[in-house]
């Protein structure tokens, strides 16, 4: 093992690649644990918004990034009953970012790529089957206790950041709540190789409905050829069997597109849903980013984005703590910018999301859907609307708190 | 991948040691003794200055409550103009009561410029010196103004990173450029370079050209927030320019950075 002057990173999804792949980049020494043999790809995070691609940009990353996905540049606001109500085109933004469109691209793709990119880079090593279990900490030296296929084992370094997931174990051991609420509902992921855009569908579709409503997105998928998931709500008092049963889920497609023959079916997944927060990214030594510091709903695809926000504002604020002698309060500083912007941002926009599409009162439904086509109709408007729902303005925001 | 995101990168990855190009520099030092020949080769900054003074009066002056009605409101204003060249800019904010300094690469600039401050009576510091320089000296400014000068320079990320380090926090950073469109192509490059003869030829190289999402995400890394952006349009009946929402050719961007606690 090497010496403790580096930093560790607790968890290897998305977040802490990303995290990792920025230290690297400022030549800091780190340690990345993780407990998990390999990268996951079960369905998760697929949206990647403007400012990350601008982050990754400093990377050099982006360029990879959009090979592997999908650059959408329109999508639609639908109403289940009536049809399309808005098509946003991300090209208002056309001067405010150089990539104006979501990137359809799958989160353990973004792991893979950054694995891959981090073979670049010296001093470091990436260690699988590493579950951080315990966390303590004195005035210098975080020690994490690892789970390893060869028992306990301890690592030190001056830093760790807890990227480790909405049940993050490195928060446990923090002096921090994780304060919020679970929806009653969980949310139903079905992967189906239908091509929804041959009758009439974006690549990614938000459905509105009071009963039923559901979020569609065409991802590359596994062999790059192109997997739709579809996004639904479902009856609390179902259990998962009944759920996933075959019957249950053709009625659910059928409900939402009917057509002759039945939809062939490749996955289906359950997720519980969660708004919460973190009351503190900070204890001395310990930070918290991505899922670990805040966990939302997945409607605006926004709750990945919000971790790569986090460590790329974190990584750089140690960096100038590493080589530039910086004062140790500008972690006190992540902390208020990067969790104000998700109590402010994060999630307001994400609750109000999944408010709009499940509204039941048809005055308020009308409403919203009068708003949303005035907004498409009116650039200015457009811009504004679109600056908000592609994080521009959240990446600001942080920015500008002191 | 779209044209545009591969130039983008291009522009990133050129890590020089110097944000200056030699051939850049050398280009204006050739014509440094006639900056303030409002007929000669430099003539277009001479009509597209007061415009360009009229966005950074008003929006500094909105940012530092300055009293624009005040004969000097900027007296409590330190601003560096980075680029001087003979110093068009730093010569009217001087006049409004700015502590001005002005730096350019290169010395026949500062030569120029420090000569034309002395003669109109205007005490203003200009010193051959790069941006990341004067950041390595730890000089912060309330303001940093950059106008027309990212279009030359060989890495522009490290330009607006070295100009970033110059703004106190709380302070402000103006910039113009040229937008990289076939319109500013044909106007700003073969119309007045070619046709009209405004500038000498060769003064602008296109490809370098940064357009404003660029410019706007170069300022985001450093972590400033973009205010606003306007477009610069000449009006070819009344020989003028003005500002507009058209930023095809060119433009200027108002960004703000973030106080201290």
């Amino acid at each position: 093992m090497m010496d403790d002057n580096r930093i560790l990173i607790a968890g290897a999804g998305p977040v802490g690649y990303a995290a990792a792949l920025n230290l690297a980049h400022y030549g800091i020494p780190f340690t990345l644990l993780e407990g998990d043999a390999t990268i996951l790809d079960d369905p998760r995070a697929g949206t990647i918004h403007p400012p990350t691609l601008e982050m990754f940009a400093r990377l050099a990353l982006t360029g990879t990034l959009n090979d592997h996905g999908y650059i959408v540049r329109n999508y639609h606001y639908r109403d289940r009953k009536t049809g399309l109500v808005a098509n946003f085109n991300l090209g208002v933004l056309s001067n405010d970012t150089p990539y104006p469109y979501r990137l359809m691209l799958e989160q353990h793709k973004v792991s893979s790529i950054i694995d891959n990119a981090l073979k670049n880079y010296k001093n470091h090593e990436i260690l699988r089957k590493h579950r951080v279990t315990e966390v303590e900490q004195d005035n210098h030296i975080v020690v994490v206790k690892v789970e390893t296929p060869n028992g306990p084992t301890i690592f030190r370094g001056r830093y760790l950041i807890g990227c480790d997931g909405g049940r993050s174990q490195v928060r446990k051991f923090m002096n921090v709540n994780f304060e919020g609420f679970t929806f009653p509902e969980r949310f139903l992921v079905v992967t189906t190789p239908y091509d929804f855009e041959k009758v009439g569908y974006a690549f990614t579709n938000y459905v509105s409905d009071p009963e039923e409503w559901c979020a569609l997105f065409k991802v590359p998928g596994l062999d790059e050829k192109g997997i739709w998931r579809v996004v639904f709500p479902t009856n609390p008092d179902l259990t998962k069997e009944e759920i996933f049963d075959d019957q249950n889920i053709e009625a659910r497609l059928q409900g939402f597109h009917p057509k002759s023959n039945s939809f062939p079916v490749v996955h289906r997944n359950l997720y519980e849903v969660h708004q919460r927060v973190a009351s503190c990214y900070r204890d001395d030594r310990i930070l918290l980013a991505g899922d670990a510091a805040h966990i939302n709903n997945p409607l605006g695809g926004m709750g990945m984005n919000f971790g790569f926000h986090d460590v790329f504002n974190l990584t750089e604020k140690l960096a100038a703590i590493w080589f530039k002698n910086g004062d140790e309060k500008l972690l006190d500083l992540y902390d208020r910018q990067r969790r104000t912007v998700a109590e402010e941002y994060l999630q307001r926009q994400t609750i109000e999301n999944k408010k709009n599409l499940e509204n039941k009162n048809p005055e308020a439904r009308k409403k919203f859907h009068g708003e949303l086509r005035e907004i498409v109709a009116d650039p200015d408007k457009a811009r504004t609307y679109l600056r908000r729902a592609a994080m521009i303005e959240g990446i600001e925001r942080a920015a500008a708190i002191i | 991948m779209a044209k545009s995101d591969k130039l983008f990168y291009k522009h990133e990855k050129r890590a020089n040691r110097t944000t200056a190009s030699e051939r850049e520099v050398k280009r204006f030092e050739d014509l440094a003794g006639q900056w303030w020949d409002t007929e000669g080769p430099f003539a277009p900054l001479h009509r597209i200055n007061p415009v360009r003074l009229t966005f950074i009066r008003d929006h500094l002056c909105a940012h530092f409550g300055c009293d624009v009605t005040q004969k000097k409101p900027f007296k409590n204003l330190s601003i560096i103009d980075i680029g001087c060249g003979g110093g068009l800019i730093c010569e009217p904010l001087s006049r409004l009561g700015a502590q001005v300094m002005g730096i350019d690469a290169g010395e026949q600039n500062i030569k120029s410029s420090s000569i034309h401050a002395t003669q109109s009576g205007l005490d203003i510091t200009y010193e051959k010196l790069l941006p990341e320089d004067a950041a390595a000296r730890g000089l912060l400014f309330d303001a940093v103004v950059n106008l027309e000068v990212i279009e030359h320079v060989a890495d522009p990320e490290g330009f607006i990173s070295a100009c970033g380090t110059l703004v106190k926090p709380g302070g402000v950073m103006v910039c113009a450029t040229l937008n990289r469109t076939l319109k500013s192509l044909a106007f700003a490059k073969i119309g007045a370079e070619y046709v009209l003869r405004w500038l000498p030829r060769g003064t602008h190289d296109w490809r370098l050209f940064l357009k404003p999402s660029e410019f706007c995400a170069l300022l985001r890394g450093q972590n400033f927030t973009i205010a606003d952006m306007k477009g610069l349009t000449y009006n070819i009946l009344f020989d003028e320019w003005i500002l507009s929402d058209d930023l095809n050719v060119n433009y200027m961007l108002f960004a703000k950075k973030a106080n201290t606690a």
